[in-house]
């Protein structure tokens, strides 16, 4: 073939269609009058069919979810990093969050976190370190209610001295060092627990927020044990029910969970975590009477046995526990 | 979505998005709604998935390379210029991904055992060991070389499109794609060098 480099570029040009019209006149002339710019269109035809055939690929069916999961988790992040650099705090707890949520789980940058678990995730801490502001019902219920919006607004990520506080704190690093923590924080069903509507809301609800100023509190949630507990469907469900957020965070609950760590145990025991999907159990749980009954050591060390947690099991004794008569008897156990 | 299909000299069915759109979705995504950049990514996530796939012949590393193109749009979209086209912004982040993960791969990851399994309905009606040697023979091409064929041809972009992806004029767009396809035919049917 004997094609000058000129007549080839107008034989590619035909075939690319971005020839001006004048030069198109000319190269389908030269096509039709010229034997080697014929067998080259020829050629690069056949070139172009090969090139057909490879033909488009299908992204996977999920991707463009996955897309606007990393997305999301980009706009927590910068949003979070914003704040905190506005705050003069990026070195600490940014740092930390992004220690946690990026590096901690060998996950590098796969972005494996999604919008959801990403802000609850970010919503514990954030609870953890303290804010909203415990010292204001009001203000408590504003963030609360703002935290049950899909995503993080800026306005609501606050960093105050707590905060600071909590992530320079054993519990922190016990979150970010904790094999079986890291473990359960990178395991999707925790992740589907993290991302449930009701968890969320469970989160946002003052009472907990007041709770998790506790350190106590905190380090027992903290536990593997408890961690592990809170991502079981029925543990999810069960902070659905206002009453057993509020049996949660009720102080002389906090005090037995924090003082007896056998309690917390029991707690997070599978037995007891499927009695919770029981609401009158949960009901009985937030009486005034188991919760006054709480203060005493022999009661939390009784809830905490093995036989207990065994009898929960069965249904009918977790209603049994639920009944009007065991609330009345808890209360008199607490006089 | 508003999109007027058209079809190239190539045969393939390649959508020209308006210009306007895209716009409008880059401003609605500025002003805080992220279901804006869900149109984009729906708009855009096949051809650049496509054009990923071609350039690095591997399904996943061209799942993380668009992924990690559109989380960059996303992050960098207040810098984006409106007097250019968006999708030359994204493809150009694009190539750049596609780009940097050749540049960290040694020589032997270069071909994926994974080719014969991936594309669309086109592929069925071409037999797998050929798709593969058609992939293979792209990938033999020089990064460059290959960005202008996966351009031009899975993208459909023109000469200056192309340009504006990959940074470079379109004289070199033309160039290179001359020397590309004269590269494949070599490779795949047996043109004479």
């Amino acid at each position: 073939m004997h094609l000058s480099p000129e007549n080839d570029a107008l034989v590619q040009g035909l075939l690319d269609g971005t020839l001006a019209p004048a030069d198109r006149e000319a190269a389908e002339r030269l096509v039709q009058t010229n034997s080697d710019a014929r067998r080259r269109s020829a050629e690069l035809s056949e070139l172009v069919r090969l090139l057909d055939g490879l033909g488009a690929a299908e992204p996977p069916v999920d991707f463009s979810a996955q897309v606007m999961q990393a997305v999301s988790e980009v706009h927590v992040h910068a949003e979070i990093n914003r704040t905190l650099e506005a705050s003069g705090r990026r070195s600490s707890l940014g740092e930390r969050l992004s220690q946690l949520m990026d590096g901690g789980f060998g996950m590098g940058k796969k972005l494996m976190w999604g919008l959801v678990a990403t802000g609850a995730l970010a919503l514990i801490v954030m609870k953890f370190s303290g804010y909203p502001p415990i010292d204001g019902a009001q203000g408590t219920v504003g963030a609360a209610k703002r935290y049950q919006a899909d995503q993080i607004a800026p306005e609501d990520v606050k960093v105050d001295d707590s905060a600071q506080a909590f992530v320079q704190s054993d519990v922190f690093d016990q979150m970010l060092k904790d094999n079986d923590t890291r473990q359960l924080l990178a395991n999707g069903s925790f992740r589907a627990a993290l991302a449930a509507p009701e968890f969320r809301a469970a989160l946002a609800s003052p009472e907990l927020v007041r709770a998790l100023a506790s350190a106590e509190f905190r380090a027992t949630l903290a536990s593997p044990e408890m961690v592990r507990a809170l991502a079981s469907p029925e543990m999810v469900r069960a902070l659905a029910n206002p009453e057993m957020v509020r049996a949660l965070a009720n102080p002389e609950m906090v005090r037995a969970l924090a003082a007896a760590p056998g309690f917390a145990q029991a707690l997070a025991n599978p037995g007891f975590v499927h009695a919770l999907a029981n609401p009158g159990f949960v009901h009985a749980l937030a009486s005034p009477g188991f919760v006054h009954a709480l203060a005493s050591p022999g009661f939390v060390h009784a809830l905490a046995s093995p036989g207990f947690v065994h009898a929960l099991a069965s249904p009918g004794f977790a209603n049994a526990l639920a009944s009007a008569q065991m609330a009345q008897a808890l209360g008199a156990v607490s006089q | 979505m508003l999109e007027s299909p058209s079809t190239n000299l190539f045969q393939l069915p390649v959508y020209f998005p308006s210009e306007q759109d895209d716009a409008a979705l880059v401003k609605r995504t500025l002003a805080g709604d992220q279901g804006a950049f869900e149109g984009l990514v729906q708009r855009y996530q096949k051809v650049l998935y496509t054009v990923a796939l071609r350039m690095l012949g591997n399904p996943d590393d061209a799942k993380d390379a668009t992924q990690t193109a559109f989380v960059r749009a996303f992050e960098r979209l207040a810098s984006f210029d409106e007097q250019y086209k968006f999708f030359s912004w994204i493809y150009r982040i694009l190539m750049n991904e596609c780009l940097n993960v050749l540049r960290g791969r040694r020589p032997e990851d270069e071909l994926s055992p994974a080719l014969a399994t991936v594309g669309g309905p086109y592929e069925a009606a071409m037999s797998s060991e050929r798709r593969t040697q058609i992939q293979a023979a792209l990938l033999q091409l020089t990064p460059d070389h290959r960005a202008v064929i996966v351009l031009r041809h899975f993208a459909g972009l023109s000469y200056d499109e192309v340009g504006d992806a990959l940074g470079v004029p379109s004289k070199t767009v033309k160039s290179r794609l001359h020397t590309a396809r004269q590269r494949l035919g070599e490779l795949l049917l047996g043109w004479r060098v």
